[in-house]
């Protein structure tokens, strides 16, 4: 199945990049891509791309097709390739059609990266940020504040204000899909999958371009019938419930500068359960036309309301980074960090029996130092 | 398999780096087909049909940037002027934009004769030459603030 994935996809690319004649351009096709690699190190815990032996195997790819068969319809599908110590896993990141009836309003229907905050619908696109990872609080797993995608319907446009204000929103509904995660089934002491999603959602967007060149904020939110299932259809957790994410954001990119903050919150509005807070700040300063210093805090605190089948579960997470990158161009980075990290919320025992042990005493090593290199490219 | 799509792209992408031209120097001049009843845009205008915040002339006809290579000072001049960004700034934007399915950039002409015959080819089409292309076959656009 992945390799009939892979040739079809290859056959769209040959298309986008003019490999056929004319009559096929004709739909203005265009191709794209993004990938990265990165080795990640840390001084004890499991922590997002690192562990104490040393992970080699992050890497992705991910190849992007957009067709225009009329002037009013795009057809985009996006697909990634994504490797790990778990092995390699590929999915469809979004495949949809939009209609554009006018700049203000299009319809878009399929399968639609999230709107939602900065980063949801660039989530992997690591050329468009200054650190190799997302910010783990918001976008990282245990409790992810932002879904991925939305499997429905959506409306979107732009709308000018005048002297220099600008309106883009979102408006949309259907099924949505959290990130994916892994979580200790105490009773057989294996890692297992939670597939977490919002059914009968909806969700709306709205961002203001300010008059200040680069400066634009925006509020973001999504309400919906939340399941948490793990793979082999044994719940380990019960948290089915309404659900409601909301997010604050404030971004300023004007060359040399970057800077971004965003405040996520996710409540449970018709019972007891567990609520996220978290935020992040995030600048960077580009001299001497390619190096990149960058520094990042991001704060993730969990509310346990409900009867957890262990005690001690950790509930905050800390990540104080900084970061050194080397820009070839817009398309190329290689990019190192270190991150100082407080809590173990993302940050655990690799081994499963240590895993447990702590979580069953409280024990945690509950400071981890994380080192990152990598390189990410787009084209 | 994926091992060697992923080492193809970074091969490809390292290859296809963009590279500085000879055009060190030269002004550039807004071009738009010859049947184009438009002869003044302000630069904010420009600004927005290139960055296809603005998408048709009339409300009936489409509008059709294009582009001069990454590489090309004319291109670079382009950018300050009209968008008061770097290249790299609008390369950004672009990432944005595909990547989050929104929009997809203009396409990319090589050279000046390119990109006027592509403007000479499409009644939508809006472009930037350097200075002393031959514009005969085209309108030349008054730019102002």
């Amino acid at each position: 199945m992945r390799r009939l994935m892979t040739f079809i996809l290859l056959i769209l690319a040959g298309l986008g990049w003019g490999l056929f004649p004319a009559e096929v351009n004709a739909l203005d096709t265009q191709a794209h891509g993004f990938g990265g690699w990165a080795y990640g190190w840390t001084n004890g815990n499991k922590y997002l791309i690192g562990d104490e032996d040393g992970s080699y195997t992050n890497s992705y790819f991910a190849l992007n097709l957009s067709a225009s068969p009329y002037e009013k319809l795009t057809a985009n599908v996006q697909t990634i390739w994504q490797t790990s110590d778990e092995g390699v896993a590929t999915d469809l990141d979004y495949g949809f059609a939009e209609w554009a009836f006018t700049e203000w309003l299009k319809l878009r229907i399929g399968k639609v990266k999230s709107p939602f905050g900065i980063y949801t619908e660039t989530w992997d696109v690591g050329t468009l940020r200054p650190f190799y990872t997302l910010p783990p609080g918001f976008y990282g797993t245990p409790g992810a504040i932002a879904t991925k995608a939305y499997y429905g319907l959506g409306l979107t446009g732009t709308r000018d204000l005048g002297s220099s204000w600008g309106l883009q929103y979102d408006l949309y509904g259907g099924k949505m899909d959290f990130p994916e995660m892994t979580t200790v089934d105490p009773t057989t002491m294996t890692n297992r999958q939670i597939i977490m999603n919002l059914k009968n959602a909806a969700g709306a967007r709205i961002t203001v371009q300010t008059p200040l060149d680069g400066l634009s904020a925006g509020v973001s939110s999504v309400a919906g019938d939340e399941t948490a299932s793990s793979v082999g259809n044994q719940n380990l957790l019960n948290m089915s419930g309404w659900h409601i994410l909301l997010c604050g954001s404030l971004e300023y990119l004007r060359d040399p500068v970057l800077f971004r903050a965003e405040y996520g919150r996710m409540r449970m509005i018709n019972g007891e359960d567990i609520n996220y807070d978290t935020f992040y700040v995030e600048g960077a300063y580009k001299f001497l036309d390619h190096i990149q210093a960058a520094v990042r805090y991001d704060v993730k605190l969990i509310d346990y309301k409900i009867q957890m089948p262990i005690s001690n579960i950790p509930d905050e997470n800390k990540d104080l980074g900084f970061g050194l990158n080397y820009w070839f161009n817009p398309n190329l980075v290689i990019k190192a960090s270190y991150h100082y990290v407080k809590g173990n919320v993302m940050a655990v025992p690799s081994d499963m029996a240590e895993y447990l042990t702590a979580m069953l005493t409280g024990k945690f090593k509950d400071s981890t130092h994380l080192f990152v290199f990598g390189t990410q490219f787009s084209f | 398999m994926k091992k060697y799509i992923f080492l193809l792209a970074l091969a490809g992408f390292i290859l296809g780096a963009p590279r500085l031209s000879a055009e060190e120097g030269a002004a550039f001049r807004i071009i738009v087909n010859a049947d184009n009843s438009v002869s003044s845009l302000s630069k904010d205008a420009v600004s927005k049909y290139f960055l296809k915040k603005i998408t048709q002339w009339d409300g009936q006809t489409a509008i059709q940037p294009v582009d001069l290579p990454a590489g090309s000072s004319v291109r670079e001049k382009f950018s300050r002027v009209i968008h008061d960004k770097t290249v790299s700034a609008i390369k950004n934007y672009w990432q944005q934009q595909i990547f989050s399915g929104r929009s997809s950039p203009p396409p990319e002409k090589s050279s000046d004769s390119e990109v006027i015959a592509y403007v000479k080819a499409n009644p939508g089409a809006i472009g930037y030459v350097s200075g002393g292309a031959d514009t005969s076959e085209v309108k030349v656009l008054k730019v102002h603030e």
